[in-house]
């Protein structure tokens, strides 16, 4: 198999990682294993837990009944507010940075804007040091496109 | 009781081959498919431990955005090709 | 019903390979995909022992913690897309502007 000759691309480099990770699994299971959980407490019969869901999440304390859980009202609108948070930085790092168009940026992965980017540069030094010639820096700009 | 830990022991393999699968993977693609193998199998769990709308809220958000998403990012960025190629 | 221990062992297992993968890969998607492997194993963790404590806070918690994954993969696919426009790659060792 191919996979199996580069199994690991740097494999000097990632062996002390994956050591590490084995041994932290096995600092862990020795803890669980060694430790004792009493007996389970279950959910009582017949009470809706997706109902108990909503009453924690918006701290109806009357309405909470026989399922033990605390009020998460604030946590409930600090999530809110960072998903909020999310969404707004996700458009505002996908948008780009000239003519604000997202679709352009779907297309490509972004190649062509750096293409661009770069060629407009040239250009406009070029332009700035001869300062005569700018059907020929135009031209370049469309053809790197 | 017996039956119960047999499909732990099922979900739980399939759990973690996926992640390992997940890990391991040369192609960006298939890691991202493991990791909806790994999702749904975690969701199969919550089942088990009772915990229905929880079961149902990962596979809405994990499986059918979150995972849409990677596979987004899969799709719009080249990897590296001494990575991709081999 | 099945122990609390295999819970534990299944979700330290699924947490290391999670690690795992942060530590030995260079590629920012392998980062973001072994981050969803942890943070569901913590929410393992937080939905065993709601049960088997008779408590509906773990199974709360899960569903920010699932939240709270969203919103992540939300700003962290905008970055990788970020990274790949201005470096042509999605290595992250490539990033190293604001490192020395």
């Amino acid at each position: 198999m191919t996979t199996d000759e580069t199994g690991t691309s740097n494999s000097g480099s990632s062996l002390v990682p994956g050591l590490a990770a084995v041994a932290l699994f096995v600092v862990m299971a020795v803890a669980i294993v060694q430790s004792s959980f009493g007996t389970a407490v279950t959910f009582p019969e017949g009470e809706s837990i997706v109902a108990h869901i909503g009453y924690a999440m918006f701290d109806l304390q009357a309405d909470m009944g026989t399922i033990a859980s605390e009020g998460f009202l604030a946590a409930f609108l600090i999530i809110a507010v960072g998903l909020d948070v999310a969404v707004d930085g996700a458009l505002f790092l996908a948008k780009r940075e000239e003519e604000g168009s997202i679709v352009a940026l779907l297309t490509d992965g972004g190649r062509e804007l750096l293409d661009t980017a770069e060629a407009s540069t040239e250009a406009t030094t070029e332009e700035a040091s001869t300062g005569t010639d700018t059907p020929d820096s135009t031209d370049t700009t469309g053809g790197s496109r | 009781m017996v039956y119960e830990t047999i499909a732990f022991a099922l979900f739980a393999l399939i759990t973690l081959g996926c992640s390992l699968g997940v890990v391991l993977a040369r192609d960006v693609f298939h890691a991202s498919l493991l990791l909806g193998g790994a999702l749904l199998s975690v969701a199969v769990h919550y089942v088990m431990l009772q915990a229905e709308f929880i079961a149902a809220m990962q596979i809405l958000v994990y499986v059918g955005g979150v995972l849409i998403l990677i596979t987004f990012a899969v799709m719009l960025t080249r990897t590296d090709p001494e990575v991709s190629s081999v | 019903m099945v122990p609390a221990q295999y819970y534990l062992l299944l979700s330290a297992a699924v947490f290391c390979i999670g690690l795992f993968g942060v530590l030995t890969r260079d590629n920012a998607l392998y980062f973001l995909m072994s981050v969803e492997l942890m943070l569901n194993a913590a929410n393992i963790n937080f939905v065993a022992f709601s049960l088997f404590w008779g408590n509906l806070t773990g199974q709360t918690f899960a569903l920010f913690v699932i939240a709270l994954a969203a919103a992540e993969v939300a700003i962290g696919i905008g970055i990788i897309l970020v990274l790949y426009r201005n470096f042509g790659s999605v290595s992250v060792t490539d990033a190293a502007t604001m490192r020395w």
